[in-house]
């Protein structure tokens, strides 16, 4: 009963239920504690009154006054908590009071009865008894108290009562139930679709919050509304534009015809007249009855799938029965919302027929491909025989190329091999004439001298040109190793100048050295280095007649470019790209003053590519000079040390 | 011219009426404290010595009211006169004339019943050994009795001793004899002949008249009361008053000689001195 | 010699008097007083002045006087007992008229003639202060120690006391008992008078309540009084009972006893000798 009270009736009675349950437990709990205070006090207030009436009563008794006996009752029973006194004592002293129906002291005139508490003690005197008092304190007060207490309490609970209806009736009123109806009054406009005005309110409470919460919410819903508005026109617009045949049905039961679009009509024939409801359409749609049950059927399993997958319903095709009783190929799709039911249809008719002339063009399609593919397969034939024969030719040549190599290897390693035969027999020659020549055998004559400087010299060039061919077989072999090593290129170029040096100068030739201040070290095959410096150094010297030769370095990124420029003869154009191949000597007047072998560049060339990891190119105008260039880097890769 | 002639003999009459009345009847007043039974006010002719002063006054003449006053103020007015022991009144004032009355006397009383033998006082030392019960306030040697081994309770009241004794809760009373008696016969009427009184001659005081000292005639009034007071012990009507209170013990007493003396010891004129 | 009492021996005084009112219990007149004369049948009297505190039915052992005066005897053997009266002429009386053994008191005016059948043996030697008025003087009123300086007022003297001192200093004298001369001094009959103060407050507190802090004392002390015994030589033994009692007298203020006795009744410290003066000295003067 209560849930259908306003709020201001609702809060008033809650308060005085809480407030009477309050006051109830509150009253009812000082009540049982005030009785029990109250009757603490009264046996305190009797104990004491007895314990000094004995005191008291001792001399009055003691002589036998019963003038001052009555006298000191009378004085006592002014005490009105006091019900009844009793003073007996030896002299036929026997005093007493008690109190009549209108509280007034009277002589005892029989047993005191009532509701009271009672004491009693001996008077004695020098510990003799010489009488008794009795005393009797009455409990009236008490229940006065109490009663008191009870309309206090509800007197209490009834001005608190009537403070809460006013509290409810002003305060509430005031910061709740008016702010309230404010609010409703609000709301019942927004929902008759006002929204021109502000709901305006002063406080900052809760009432204040809603209201701010109403404006917004006001704000929201117009400004929905006008999304909506928008939203429908937009919808309708291209509802009216949609190729699509759409009708919007109402949800529920009676799913009445809401909106037919013009795509609708014009593909249907059907107006809203003609089909109201879904339940006039169908039957009008598909007028065979088993083609109804069976389309319902299949609209049942997509919607029962749908709800099951959590997914959309999928679109079935039927047969439409237009109004002019054409028949139509549709594609429904259908959304359902809690307001209403969009079923859209997609006009498949024409699809449906081009579909059916793809088929057949289809099928001769696949014919034609059926042939094309069997000739494709006979020239796949002849193809995989042609691959088999060019296989079998691969591996002829490959044969031939291994047996090459081998050749080549062989030679190299016949050469190196007989190549160190050639050498100690050699260094034995050039090592006996040395000494021979230096006096160290005898003396030797001039002709002798001349003779052994030939066979030196002659065993000199053959050392080297061994040495070369040696070296040339084992960097083509694949046998010489590369030691790379931290070193200095200011010493190297030292050494290579120091050991050409005495050249240039037998032949007036500057030997000049242009090398950057900073030291630069560099890890690679500091002998292979110097060796190939040395060849160009040395290939300089011999083939310029006036002039002299400079090394240069330059970095260049982590390379280091060492070129090795003369003033010589310089080579001509045509001879260049043979210039670092074996054997090739190019003809000059200094070609047999400058001696050789023939394989110096050739194999600077292979120690520069194959071992040092680099490159060397040359350039040069005859007549001027050339300048020999090696490209190394600055540090080697680590790699196998067999070149 | 007449009517000053009346005016002056109304005049002249008025004053020698007052002046002949006063000089028939004296009226004095007199204050008593309730003193049953010299003085009381609920007795026939204010109790014995109120009887006694009033044959006295017709005797001489006077007519005296008597009113009854607490002692303590009669004490401390020194312009009243008073009816009572003239000790208490001496102190704070001055009187004129002082006229012995009456006389009373302290006895020891106690109840025979409680005690197997009669009990003789002759000296101090017979008090020994027995509880005696006194009013509050009248003990004036303690520290003697006390040595004399004399145990003394007060009570605020005779009634309250003579109920103590009857009880045997004091063994004697020292209480004015017929104050005691007239005790007696209030709370044990049919046991007066149980309780039992020594006369204790040295206690002997009087009861008298008390004149102020600036009281007007108060030596005219002092003459007539004395003339009186002789009037009715010559004719017998003083004796008959005692008797008729005391039941004749004033003449166990030299009474008249104990009055003379007194009257010559309080005699303020007699004595000349002061 | 006229000890000057300070204040302090004034307040001490007063304040013992104001304990004495409050815990002495007045004898009633409803009942008789309880004195050891009520049971002395055949014993000799010894007749005083009602004199509070010092000696009255209404103190406690009858005062301090009475019980000094009751020890002496029964050091001195004599079996006597003490009656108190109200009024001098009552105490001569019994003196003159009835031959009594021996009264006490002071100021007593007793005629030379009279004076030779008597032995004067000194109990007390008191200080008295001169009592006034303070609303009559309210800047105080004070004396050099010459009489002259009081000149030109009025002297209230005890009946009996010798005032011939004042009357030749100029100062005009009445006589009348201590109570009267102090409504004399309220009244504006005279203008001072010498009691001794304990007697003096005690005696404005019981009647004079209203009126008693209008009352003053001058700062220097009045002057000495005797309080005397004095037997009657025509009693038996008077002479001789006299000389006993001034001897148990002297072995009393010799023992310490006598200063016990005050002390008892008014106190320790100076009180004592307000109350003893010279007492030695008097007492060492044999009874001729």
């Amino acid at each position: 009963m209560i849930r259908h009270l306003n709020i201001k009736p609702k809060i008033t009675i809650l308060l005085l239920m809480i407030l009477a349950l309050f006051m109830f437990l509150f009253e009812a709990y000082h009540y049982a504690d005030t009785e029990r205070a109250l009757n603490t006090e009264l046996e305190a207030l009797a104990d004491q009154k007895i314990t000094r009436m004995t005191e008291e009563y001792v001399i009055p008794l003691w002589e036998v006054d019963s003038n001052w006996v009555e006298k000191d009752i009378d004085i006592e029973m002014m005490d009105k908590k006091l019900y009844a006194i009793v003073v007996s004592g030896e002299g036929n002293i026997s005093e007493g009071r008690m109190r009549d129906s209108q509280w007034r002291p009277v002589p005892v005139s029989g047993p005191v009865s009532g509701d009271y508490v009672f004491r009693e003690h001996d008077i004695e005197h020098d510990g003799e008894k010489i009488g008794l008092v009795k005393i009797y304190l009455s409990k009236v007060f008490i229940q006065q108290a109490l009663r008191e207490l009870v309309v206090k309490a509800v007197i209490t609970v009834v001005l608190e009562g009537i403070l809460i209806l006013l509290f409810v009736a002003v305060v509430l009123n005031k910061i709740i139930i008016r702010p309230l109806h404010d609010i409703l009054g609000f709301t019942s406009a927004i929902a008759d679709g006002d929204y021109s005005h502000e709901l305006v309110m002063k406080q900052t409470d809760e009432m204040g919050e809603l209201a701010k919460g109403v404006n917004h919410m006001r704000s929201s819903i117009r400004q929905r509304e006008e999304q909506m508005i928008e939203l429908n026109t937009r919808f309708k617009g291209m509802a009216e534009a949609s190729p699509l045949a759409i009708y919007l049905s109402t949800a529920g039961v009676d799913q009445k015809a809401e909106y037919i679009n013009p795509a609708f009509i014009k593909l249907f024939g059907y107006t809203m007249e003609d089909v109201p409801s879904v339940a006039e359409w169908w039957p009008r749609a598909y007028p065979d009855e088993a083609y109804r049950k069976q389309i319902a059927s299949e609209w049942k399993v997509e919607i029962e799938k749908a709800i099951a997958n959590k997914t959309e319903i999928e679109p079935i095709e039927a047969t439409v029965t237009c109004k002019d009783g054409s028949e139509k190929i549709i594609s429904w799709g259908f959304v359902s919302t809690s307001q209403v039911d969009c079923s859209f249809g997609l006009n498949l008719t024409e699809i449906r027929k081009a579909e059916r002339k793809l088929r057949e063009l289809n099928r001769e399609l696949e014919q034609r491909v059926d042939e094309r593919t069997n000739q494709l397969n006979e020239i796949n034939t002849q193809l995989k025989s042609e691959a088999l024969t060019l296989k079998k030719r691969e591996r002829e040549l490959e044969i031939a190329n291994r047996k090459l190599k081998e050749l080549d290897q062989l030679k190299s390693m016949f050469i190196a091999s007989m190549s160190h035969e050639l050498r100690t027999p050699l260094n034995s020659i050039i090592g006996f004439t040395g000494l021979t020549l230096e006096g160290l055998s005898g003396d030797v004559n001039d002709i002798q001298r001349d003779q052994l400087q030939r066979v030196y010299n002659a065993g000199k060039h053959l050392l080297s040109l061994i040495n070369d061919v040696i070296d040339i077989s084992k960097i083509e072999a694949g046998r010489i190793d590369v030691f790379p090593a931290e070193c200095s290129l200011q010493e190297i170029v030292d050494e290579a100048v120091g050991d050409i040096q005495p050249l240039a100068a037998q032949k007036q030739l500057s030997l000049n050295v242009a090398i950057p201040k900073d030291s630069i070290l560099l890890y690679t095959d500091r002998q292979r280095l110097l060796q190939a410096i040395l060849n160009l150094l040395g290939n300089a010297v011999k083939f310029t007649e006036n002039g002299g030769a400079t090394l240069t370095v330059r970095q260049i990124g982590d390379d280091i470019e060492i070129a090795v420029s003369d003033t010589g003869i310089g080579i001509a154009k045509d001879d260049l790209p043979r210039l670092f191949e074996a054997f090739e000597r190019l003809e000059s007047h200094l070609r047999i003053k400058a001696g050789g072998t023939g394989l110096g560049l050739y194999l600077t060339k292979k120690i520069c590519t194959s071992l040092l990891q680099g490159k060397v190119s040359v350039q040069s105008t005859l007549g001027k000079g050339s300048v020999f260039t090696l490209q190394i880097p600055m540090r080697m890769e680590e790699i196998d040390a067999q070149a | 011219m007449l009517t000053r002639i009346m005016t002056g003999l109304l005049l002249l009459m008025t004053w020698v009426s007052a002046g002949l009345a006063q000089d028939a009847v004296l009226s004095v007043d007199l204050d008593a404290n309730e003193s049953s039974p010299y003085w009381s006010a609920s007795m026939p002719l204010d109790g014995m010595c109120g009887e006694v002063v009033h044959a006295v006054s017709e005797a001489a003449g006077i007519t005296s009211n008597i009113q009854y006053k607490p002692l303590k103020r009669m004490i401390e007015d020194d312009s009243n006169n008073d009816l009572g022991n003239p000790e208490f009144f001496m102190v704070n004032q001055e009187f004129a004339d002082i006229i012995p009355v009456c006389l009373y006397q302290a006895a020891i009383f106690y109840y025979a019943p409680n005690h197997k033998e009669k009990i003789i006082l002759q000296s101090i030392d017979d008090l020994k050994g027995y509880r005696v019960g006194i009013l509050t306030g009248t003990l004036v040697d303690r520290s003697y009795f006390e040595s004399a081994g004399v145990v003394f309770e007060e009570s605020y009241s005779r009634e309250s001793m003579f109920k103590k004794m009857k009880l045997g809760r004091i063994d004697l009373c020292l209480v004015i004899d017929l104050v005691g008696h007239q005790i007696i016969n209030q709370l044990f009427p049919e046991q007066h002949d149980n309780f039992v009184a020594i006369q204790l001659v040295k206690s002997t005081a009087p009861l008298a008249i008390l004149l102020a000292k600036d009281y007007p005639q108060a030596e005219v009034i002092g003459d007539k009361y004395r003339q009186g007071l002789n009037r009715i012990i010559q004719n017998g009507t003083y004796e008959e008053i005692m008797r008729r209170y005391d039941g004749g013990a004033h003449t166990q007493l030299d009474w008249l000689k104990q009055l003379r003396h007194f009257e010559r010891l309080y005699g303020i004129r007699e004595a000349g001195n002061p | 010699m006229k000890p000057i009492i300070s204040k302090q021996a004034l307040l001490s005084l007063s304040l013992l008097l104001l304990g004495m009112m409050l815990i002495s219990s007045p004898a009633s007149a409803t009942g008789p007083r309880v004195t050891k004369a009520l049971f002395a049948i055949d014993k000799s009297e010894i007749h005083t002045l009602d004199f509070p505190p010092y000696l009255s039915s209404e103190m406690v052992d009858g005062g301090p006087i009475s019980e000094i005066v009751n020890k002496a005897l029964q050091h001195a053997g004599i079996d006597a007992v003490i009656s108190t009266h109200p009024v001098q002429r009552m105490v001569k009386y019994y003196l003159l008229q009835e031959n009594a053994l021996a009264i006490m008191g002071r100021h007593l005016n007793l005629s030379s003639e009279t004076r030779k059948d008597l032995i004067y043996i000194p109990v007390a030697v008191m200080t008295e202060m001169f009592y006034y008025y303070k609303p009559r003087y309210p800047n105080g009123l004070s004396w050099s120690g010459k009489l002259e300086s009081l000149k030109g007022k009025t002297y209230g003297a005890h009946k009996g006391e010798d005032a011939s001192a004042y009357q030749h200093a100029g100062i005009a004298v009445k006589q009348a008992r201590t109570i009267k001369l102090l409504k004399m001094i309220a009244s504006g009959e005279v203008d001072f008078a010498a009691i001794p103060p304990l007697t003096g407050n005690w005696l404005l507190s019981k009647y004079m309540t209203a009126d008693k802090e209008n009352f003053a004392v001058m700062q220097r002390p009045a002057q000495n009084e005797v309080f005397y015994i004095i037997f009657n030589r025509k009693h038996a033994d008077g002479e001789g009972m006299a000389e006993r009692i001034r001897k148990a007298l002297m072995k009393m203020v010799d023992d310490g006893s006598y200063a016990e006795i005050v002390k008892k009744h008014l106190g320790a410290g100076e009180v004592i000798n307000l109350h003893m003066g010279d007492l030695k000295e008097r007492l060492g003067i044999k009874v001729k």
